[in-house]
């Protein structure tokens, strides 16, 4: 019962939030050529459930809290892991750090969202998808599960060529194995 | 004459009144509605991989979804592949649970140890 | 897998082109290469399978085995290379001006209503119609898709109003329908099985918008009931990416059910005593005013006419149904989960609390999960492991092989006990009837937050 209000009351907070706070924004007109910037806060849905006879349906409020690239990314990654190496010639590492915010509509609460790092991927502005570097980013990374209610913050390390100025990252909640299913999200990486 | 040429005249006031009189309430009759239809999200396309030189020596998974009461349909596509095409290595596997569930793992292994892959079957 | 960078052939049955290949585009693959067999593959035997697979592909008159082996080693064309996106444009604003019958003519060719002729949305009944709720018309309500494979379209406030009017729903109404739009839920389910819905209201709203909880409550005798019910299908349509015949709409048969969704209103006032209404059993507080939707197939009705207790009754109609969601054995490996919802007039509620002693909704499902067992010959066509072990001589299952046929094996396994069997109470006395679906809870939504 107490927990029931307290999740109210979070829920009110972030919808008073909403109000006061121009800058977080409904994903309405994110869009690959639309994507959001470094900390700006997107409120996006996520459906839980495999929906053939269960869905949840989440409001999850989403912020590409940080990026860095070339030099800085490798710095952090090289004190992150001595095994980490440099990025290979013509590549840059991007290391990105993201907050998410899940809460239920509903009174169900059944679902835990599974974050994983696959969920993120960086591309191209026309579409190619980037391959994840072998490196160990640093703690914690982009994977746990999630309830309504909470929070949580994690590391994504991606390589692009240093002749993209403008890669885009994508959430994608379905991606990842997980029985998740959302809208895709578009972020800028520059 | 003169009487035609007034009889004449007349009608082509009436019929021009009639149509100044009408000619509003037709324009009344059209409406403008709202469009009902949502928003659907951008599409990114995904590139298809590139394809096989040769079947030969190329190991291809076939991989049945486990919609139900289908398997027989896999065991006999493995036979019949076998059959036609013997040099090449034809892996049957299951993926796991039902038709619903991923197999990450299965995934994993194809992309390490597989050339190519045929998936199926719903009903 | 073509993303693993592996090139792959999908095998599809026949009647499922258009879906494949709207599935395909969605998913940004436009040029993805199909092969088909006849359909069914599903129970067909070996020989069967080995004529299909060394015939024709019944779209393409191609050999099947051909075309396996061009899939996987044709060049790619340099459409199948691109990379990019595609962005659809937004469909615009307004359709018109017309005359009202081309405009009707229009949403009907276009499949943006039921078939049945709808009220069209001007600018002003939407306006009228925006009145029934304090937020604003841009804010997204929620996303919805016709199953997981589909893309999930959003939609906004403003285009729930717009479904909401062509239903033919009133202001007062709408703050019940944003609450069904607000949970995602299609009400027209993809799948081959042909899904029906349920919506039931509880609460203060029930009365405040003169909704039907008694005589001839889920038939066509109220305007709420009919048009919040309806109005769930138009969204579903037409916001939820849903409902195109062969593309996002597989049901082989379609469910009439569909039409308005069984929307009404629980009789909370002839609960009986110690019985709680739905929404409170989901969680929500007395005084809200909450909808819950339910999912199944179908709905059997039945005479509670004596001498048989009722919930006797209640078992032989459990075990009648032979859906997806009960009476199913097929997925190998999947344990049974049946689902069951009991619509009750309050004679039969009263009945079962005074005379039959069901203290509470939850005892009487408890009493039915726990008494409601299987016939032999579905036991053991559901548990064949079992009948491995009967045949082996292990008990008990060595036992119930020597039952006479028609015997029930005497072990509860027929429900899933993750979905608790559900009870509404409904009707307006004028006999002891009750409706029994193969129904399962799914989502329940706040009116009070749409208000």
């Amino acid at each position: 019962m107490k927990t029931k209000r307290i999740l109210s009351f979070l829920r009110t907070c972030l919808v008073l939030a909403l109000l006061v706070c121009p800058g977080i924004v409904a994903a309405q007109g994110n869009s690959p050529s639309s994507p959001a910037p470094a900390g700006k806060p997107l409120l996006t849905m996520i459906e839980c459930g495999e929906g053939y006879t269960s869905q949840e349906l989440y409001d999850m409020k989403i912020t590409l809290v940080e990026v860095l690239r070339g030099k800085k990314a490798w710095d952090v990654l090289k004190g992150t892991n001595p095994s980490n190496n440099p990025p290979k010639a013509g590549f840059d590492y991007i290391l990105v750090r993201v907050k998410l915010e899940l809460f239920v509509r509903g009174s169900r609460r059944e679902c835990s969202y599974e974050l994983r790092p696959e969920q993120f991927t960086a591309l191209s502005a026309d579409g190619r998808e980037y391959e994840g570097p072998s490196v160990v980013p640093p703690k914690p990374e982009l994977s746990n599960s999630l309830l309504s209610g909470e929070s949580f913050e994690g590391w994504r390390v991606f390589l692009v060529p240093q002749g993209d100025s403008k890669p885009l990252m994508t959430f994608d909640p379905a991606s990842g194995g997980g029985m998740s299913r959302g809208k895709i999200i578009w972020f800028q990486l520059y | 004459m003169n009487k035609l040429k007034t009889w004449l005249l007349l009608g082509v006031f009436l019929l021009i009144s009639l149509l100044a009189t009408v000619a509003p309430y037709a324009e009344e009759a059209k409406i403008t509605v709202l469009n009902p239809i949502g928003y659907s999200p951008p599409i990114r396309r995904v590139p298809m991989a590139p394809r096989l030189d040769a079947l030969s020596g190329k190991t291809i998974y076939i991989v049945d979804v486990k919609f139900p009461l289908s398997d027989q349909f896999f065991v006999e596509m493995q036979k019949v592949l076998t059959e036609k095409f013997p040099q090449t290595n034809w892996v049957l596997r299951d993926k796991k649970g039902t038709y619903f569930d991923d197999d990450p793992g299965l995934w994993a292994e194809i992309k390490e140890k597989g050339n190519g892959v045929i998936m199926g079957i719903g009903h | 897998m073509e993303k693993l960078g592996k090139p792959t052939v999908p095998v599809i049955t026949n009647v499922f082109e258009d879906l494949v290949k709207t599935i395909a585009f969605k998913k940004g693959m436009p040029d993805q290469r199909f092969v088909f067999v006849p359909h069914p593959v599903s129970g067909k035997p070996a020989s069967t399978c080995r004529e299909y697979l060394e015939g024709k592909d019944p779209i393409t008159g191609k050999p099947v085995l051909q075309e396996i082996v061009e899939v996987l080693t044709k060049p790619l064309t340099e459409e199948e290379k691109k990379t990019g996106f595609i962005e659809r444009p937004k469909p615009p604003r307004l359709a018109g001006p017309d005359a009202p019958e081309n405009l009707h003519r229009l949403f009907l060719k276009n499949g943006w209503t039921d078939g049945l002729p709808i009220v069209l949305p001007t600018e002003e009944k939407v306006a009228e119609m925006l009145k029934g709720t304090s937020h604003k018309p841009d804010e997204m309500v929620a996303q919805m898709r016709p199953s997981a494979p589909h893309e999930a379209w959003e939609y906004t406030v403003e285009k729930v109003a717009i479904n909401a009017v062509m239903a033919g729903a009133k202001p007062e109404y709408f703050p019940v329908i944003l609450a069904i739009a607000s949970t995602g839920v299609t009400s027209l389910f993809t799948s081959t099985t042909s899904f029906a819905r349920m919506a039931v209201v509880n609460g203060p709203i029930r009365d405040q918008i003169g909704m039907n909880s008694g005589i001839g409550a889920l038939g066509p005798f109220n305007h709420a009931n009919a048009t919040i019910g309806r109005a769930w299908t138009l969204i579903s349509r037409n916001l939820g990416g849903g409902g195109t015949p062969g593309q996002t709409y597989l049901g082989s048969q379609g469910n009439n059910l569909n039409y308005n969704n069984l929307c009404f209103a629980e009789k909370e006032e002839e609960l009986p005593e110690g019985w709680k209404p739905v929404h409170l059993q989901k969680g929500f507080k007395p005084g809200e005013s909450v909808v819950s939707l339910f999912s199944g197939w179908s709905i059997i009705d039945n005479g509670g006419f004596k001498p048989y207790p009722f919930q006797e009754v209640m078992k032989r109609q459990a075990l009648g149904f032979f859906t997806s969601g009960t009476g199913n054995c097929f997925k190998n490996g999947v344990p049974d989960s049946a689902a069951l919802t009991l619509l009750l007039d309050p004679l039969v509620a009263k009945d079962l609390k005074e005379n039959q002693g069901f203290k509470t909704k939850e005892e009487l499902g408890q009493w039915l999960m726990k008494n409601t067992f299987k016939s032999t010959w579905e036991y053991w066509a559901c548990r064949p492991d079992d009948l491995k072990k009967a045949q082996e001589g292990v008990e008990p299952f060595a036992s119930w092989l020597k039952l006479p046929p028609g015997a029930l094996v005497p072990v509860p396994v027929f429900f899933d006990s993750e979905k608790p069997i559900e009870i509404i109470i409904v009707g307006g006395r004028t006999n002891p009837f009750w409706q029994a679906g193969d129904f399962n809870y799914i989502a329940s939504a706040s009116v009070d937050k749409w208000k």
